[in-house]
């Protein structure tokens, strides 16, 4: 089993990208359409898997892609993951407010009346229990499960992404399992 | 009739078995790094199957897409004034430089100036 999606030639799609990037500069406000068309999907996953609202991932999109668009003169290298770190830090600031001001995900927290996880699993319920563990992960170790096992992207893709190294994120999407594995266990208790 | 249910004893609910937490052979499952077929004990078999099943919940999840009117909403809402270009950032930091170079300059040759002058 893989969960590794396939990634498209990164310097071509760098210089795609740039030529946007003039014609914007030049006055081309429509050109910038060209890159909330390719890039919103991914970055709307990434949004919702750590917010686990669509609304708020809505809202965050927008709001990163209006900062992108005022700050497109201050891009230097890949474009994708300039403007992918603009949402993972809107992400995280949301998260940081949210749990200021405590908030959901606190429902659902009855005890299984079932025996095991396997017996639990029935679809729907398998994707509430996931997002409330999800919901209950540290930041740093949700991102990084969100991002191998949501988002489907190798752990070079996201040393890039986040600027750190193979080995790190290896480790954090490790101990992002075994926390969210605990917490599965814990809600079937 | 409700007293003889009430002494009906409780069924006991089945005690919960805990998944194996996942070894380093399920984690380079997981990588990618080896084959399923590689997790030979039955508690890392068992660790699978919970994660084969979170990963079919987690592919669902990949292929959801952005709403398609949040695209042209967002294309609707950018601010009409075109993206600033800074490109002259580097050239006001070296003018900047070049004027406090030629002042240091002036006051050290005033002081030499000053100095032979005495």
């Amino acid at each position: 089993m893989t969960t590794t999606a396939p990634t498209p030639p990164v310097v071509d799609q760098a210089d795609a990208d740039q030529e946007i990037i003039s014609r914007v500069l030049a006055g081309s406000k429509d050109a910038f359409g060209i890159l909330i068309q390719r890039y919103s999907d991914p970055l709307y996953r990434h949004a919702l898997g750590m917010t686990g609202s669509p609304d708020v991932a809505e809202d965050i999109l927008q709001a990163s892609f209006i900062k992108a668009y005022q700050h497109l003169g201050e891009v230097r290298g890949r474009f994708d993951a300039w403007v992918f770190r603009i949402v993972a830090n809107s992400c995280k600031d949301w998260l940081k407010n949210i749990r200021r001001t405590h908030v959901s995900y606190e429902e659902d927290d009855q005890p299984s009346s079932f025996s095991t996880p396997e017996e639990e699993m029935d679809r729907n319920e398998l994707r509430t229990d996931l997002e409330y563990a999800l919901a209950r992960l540290p930041e740093s170790l949700r991102e990084a499960f969100v991002m191998k096992h949501v988002e489907g992207r190798s752990y070079e893709e996201m040393a890039v992404l986040l600027e750190t190294t193979v080995g790190a994120l290896k480790m954090r999407v490790h101990r992002a399992r075994e926390a969210l594995q605990a917490l599965l266990e814990e809600k079937y208790a | 009739m409700s007293d003889e249910l009430s002494d009906t004893p409780e069924v006991p609910k089945p005690a919960h078995r805990k998944t194996p937490p996942a070894t380093p052979a399920v984690q380079a499952w997981l990588d990618g790094e080896q084959p399923r077929e590689g997790l030979t004990t039955t508690d890392e078999q068992e660790t699978a199957e919970l994660w084969a099943r979170i990963n079919s919940e987690a592919e669902t999840l990949r292929k959801r897409h952005t709403p398609i009117h949040v695209q042209s909403k967002i294309l609707s809402s950018l601010p009409d004034a075109a993206p600033v270009v800074n490109e002259e950032k580097g050239f006001q930091m070296n003018s900047s430089v070049a004027v406090i170079g030629g002042l240091v300059i002036l006051a050290v040759g005033a002081l030499i100036g000053f100095m032979l002058v005495r």
